[in-house]
């Protein structure tokens, strides 16, 4: 079994989507798997709705601001894969390539994935390539949404 | 376990028609293990009876590919499609499940691995996610099914 990581990532929902608010980037050296992630809002509840897509991309973002990766064991070192928040939309987001995952959610609720560790989404042993979970569509408002990835690698 | 893949699809909801299919192949048995739906239309107070359904001919809808959730795994040997405007053809008691939802919610239905909805290896056959009645409104509707094969 391999070390487990969490990333932590945070973004208004954005006025003209796309916008991404968080990633997770690979590396030449690991092929990490996605086997968890969380999605909410904390902010004054609205009656608004919101679709995700989590992407494939081969480039990460130009514009957004780096995450660390914590362990889950503090005993374990640092972890290999780097992590994005915030990406700016239009030339700041990552070159997507696959969708696989769409999630259609009220903003007033939190959306929890996670699968067996056989079942996790797979990123390639390739540097700058990965997934990032975007904002595909926004019914209305600009509240802030958080995002939690968590991670083997 | 086989090679897992994903699946998205989305139609405008009316009443007896298809969001999304995955259609088998002679090759293989494939398994629906997850279904993620919901959707992104401006909220509304609607109530949506959607049903999985087990089919023998796969109808016409947009193409889909469903993507590998392991990037190095090979083309899925399933084929899909989103947004049916020729319905497959339903086989007469098929439901595999039926569930009402609002349309505020988001519904995710996921088994234990290996226990999926099992489709046969014969062409053209397989499971399709059906509109079977809407309360009120055309909201548009997100489906993401996960298969293995």
């Amino acid at each position: 079994m391999g070390r487990k990581y969490n990333s932590e990532g945070q973004r208004l929902a954005p006025a003209a989507p796309p916008a991404t608010i968080l990633t997770l980037i690979s590396a030449a050296t690991i092929r990490p798997r996605i086997y968890e992630w969380v999605i909410s809002c904390g902010k004054a509840p609205a009656d608004q709705a919101v679709k995700f897509s989590m992407i494939r991309f081969t480039a990460s973002s130009i514009a957004a601001v780096a995450v660390t990766p914590t362990p889950m064991d503090p005993n374990d070192p640092t972890c290999i894969a780097t992590a994005q928040q915030n990406c700016n939309a239009g030339a700041g987001e990552p070159t997507y390539t696959d969708t696989l995952q769409t999630i259609s959610l009220n903003q007033q609720a939190t959306f929890r994935w996670a699968s067996p560790i056989e079942n996790a989404i797979i990123l390639p042993a390739t540097v700058d390539n990965g997934v990032g979970l975007q904002f595909t569509a926004v019914s209305g408002g600009t509240s802030q949404y958080q995002a939690n990835f968590l991670h083997e690698e | 376990m086989g090679r897992r893949y994903a699946t998205t699809g989305a139609k405008v909801s009316a009443a007896g028609t298809t969001q999304l299919v995955l259609t088998s192949a002679a090759t293989m048995r494939p398994r629906l293990y997850e279904v993620i739906w919901g959707s992104a239309t401006a909220p509304a107070d609607a109530a949506l009876e959607l049903a999985l359904l087990r089919f023998t001919a796969s109808g016409t809808g947009t193409g889909v590919t469903p993507k590998p959730f392991d990037p190095s795994d090979p083309a899925s040997s399933c084929t899909a499609a989103e947004n049916l405007t020729v319905e497959p053809s339903y086989a007469l008691v098929t439901a595999m499940q039926e569930v009402g939802l609002n349309q505020q919610i988001t519904w995710r239905w996921v088994t234990a691995p290996y226990e999926g909805i099992a489709m046969p290896a014969i062409a053209a056959n397989g499971v399709g996610l059906k509109f079977i009645t809407i309360s009120a409104g055309t909201p548009t509707c997100q489906a993401t099914f996960y298969h293995d094969e």
